[in-house]
């Protein structure tokens, strides 16, 4: 992971995921695997989210009012 | 709650792929190209204050000349129809002006006093969230995109820019980044507090023409009425980040949006009710949504927002073999199947009923009650009814 060329978000990773089992090298592999626990759960929801961000349908618009 | 993790992930993927990633797919404010730039600096009892228009090139002043710079780019009250907005890059900028503007509020140059006063409306606004009459470009940038730095390095302009690729570091370079951050459709809800701009700007208008001094602290009734606006446009703006599609999906972490599956208990044989009752075991345990809530709910996900919504409130909320029940009541229109995923948030307020109730509030205060002004009530005699004085000595 390129994150890794960041020194300061990796402690900043490390720090978020203490005790959860994970570091934050090994994101990439837990949102690519499929543990159920919460930390995996969010790690997967966040980096999906990112991946693949909505986009404003028509179904959004009609419903605004 | 989970929403350290998932922000966390999103910092990383924004790492891994070099650019930033989205929060948001809607704008918080929008760009205009009558919009100032402007960077303040005090240093040593004086201010020096940099201004840039849309497409125009730097210019510095200092101190009383500072104002009348901002008036000739259009930072004026006097003159104008329509508000500039001022696109700031740090949070010392807006502290300064003011401090400016206090000094030479009574300036005899209209030109200068009348900028200090539209500082003065940049200042009142600025405490209202969701406001387009003052963009923090930082705090606009961190609300709609995630940079794969840590949180403190996020809060840095210099950081936003380097991600951004604006390499005029300038206050040229924040009507640039404002444009990056600016795209897309404006969050719905807030186009009530674009026109409470509107509205704040007429008054401060006629507050002018009428010789008003706006550097003396508000009466009693402006005092409360500005607290209430205050927290109507927070209130809004809160509301207005769960429309989007991509907060929705973050706001499951914060507990904010409730996912689960409904179940549907028809009405007793005989009950004179006609609606199904609704329950929702969700999946998760933190939600926020506590009985007595109002809720909207739709089947499908927190990144779908059909027309097809049902509005309920939450009746009861228990733990059920280790999952959260949230008993909803009967639902009309738009009812779940049973056994169908729904998606529950809280019912956004209603801008139209918040002001009428900001009406009504200023029709209490403007009746002088002793409570509105503030004077303790002269104890005074007077006949008392009967009925008060036998319901009296039965206590």
């Amino acid at each position: 992971m390129s994150a890794a060329g960041s020194g300061d978000l990796v402690r900043y990773a490390d720090r978020v995921l203490a005790g959860t089992g994970i570091t934050a090298l090994q994101v990439a592999a837990v949102v690519a695997g499929s543990a159920t626990d919460a930390a995996a759960a969010a790690l997967r929801a966040g980096w999906r989210c990112a991946a693949n961000p909505v986009h404003v349908g028509s179904d959004e618009g009609r419903g605004a009012a | 709650m989970s929403v350290e993790w998932f922000d966390l992930a999103q910092r990383l993927y924004a790492a891994e792929t070099r650019s930033p990633v989205a929060r948001l797919t809607h704008t918080t404010f929008v760009p205009s190209t009558a919009a100032l730039a402007v960077r303040a600096v005090p240093r040593g009892g004086s201010v020096t204050v940099a201004v840039a228009g849309f497409e125009g090139r730097e210019e510095r002043a200092r101190d009383v000349d500072a104002l009348g710079l901002l008036a000739a780019h259009g930072g004026t009250i006097v003159g104008r129809c329509d508000p500039a907005p001022l696109l700031t890059d740090d949070t010392g900028t807006l502290p300064a002006l003011v401090t400016l503007a206090r000094a030479h509020a009574h300036h005899p140059d209209p030109q200068v006093a009348g900028a200090a006063a539209m500082v003065a409306w940049w200042a009142d606004r600025a405490d209202h969230p969701g406001t387009s009459a003052v963009v923090n470009l930082v705090a606009a940038s961190s609300a709609r995109y995630v940079l794969g730095t840590t949180p403190e390095a996020e809060r840095s302009a210099t950081t936003w820019r380097q991600w951004f690729g604006i390499s005029d570091d300038s206050v040229i370079g924040s009507h640039e980044w404002a444009a990056k951050i600016g795209g897309g459709p404006l969050l719905p809800l807030l186009k009530p507090i674009h026109e409470d701009d509107r509205y704040s700007w007429d008054r401060a208008l006629s507050a002018a023409t009428a010789g008003h001094d706006w550097s003396r602290p508000d009466n009693t009734a402006s005092a409360a009425m500005g607290l209430r606006t205050r927290c109507d446009a927070a209130d809004l703006k809160a509301a207005a980040l769960l429309d989007d599609p991509l907060w929705r999906q973050r706001a499951v972490h914060t507990g904010h949006v409730a996912v689960g599956v409904a179940s549907v208990t028809p009405p007793p044989i005989r009950s004179r009710r006609r609606n199904a009752s609704l329950a929702a075991t969700c999946e998760r345990l933190d939600s926020r949504l506590r009985v007595g809530s109002e809720v909207t709910g739709w089947m499908g996900t927190p990144a779908d927002k059909p027309f097809e919504r049902f509005s309920v409130e939450v009746t009861s909320a228990q733990v059920v073999e280790g999952k959260l029940v949230l008993g909803l009541g009967s639902v009309g229109a738009h009812a779940p199947a049973p056994g169908a995923r729904v998606c529950l948030m809280p019912q956004p307020p209603s801008p139209q009923t918040m002001r009428a109730g900001r009406g009504r509030y200023w029709r209490l205060y403007r009746a002088r009650s002793w409570l509105s002004t503030g004077q303790t009530p002269v104890a005074a005699r007077r006949e008392v009814p009967l009925d008060v004085l036998i319901a009296g000595a039965e206590d």
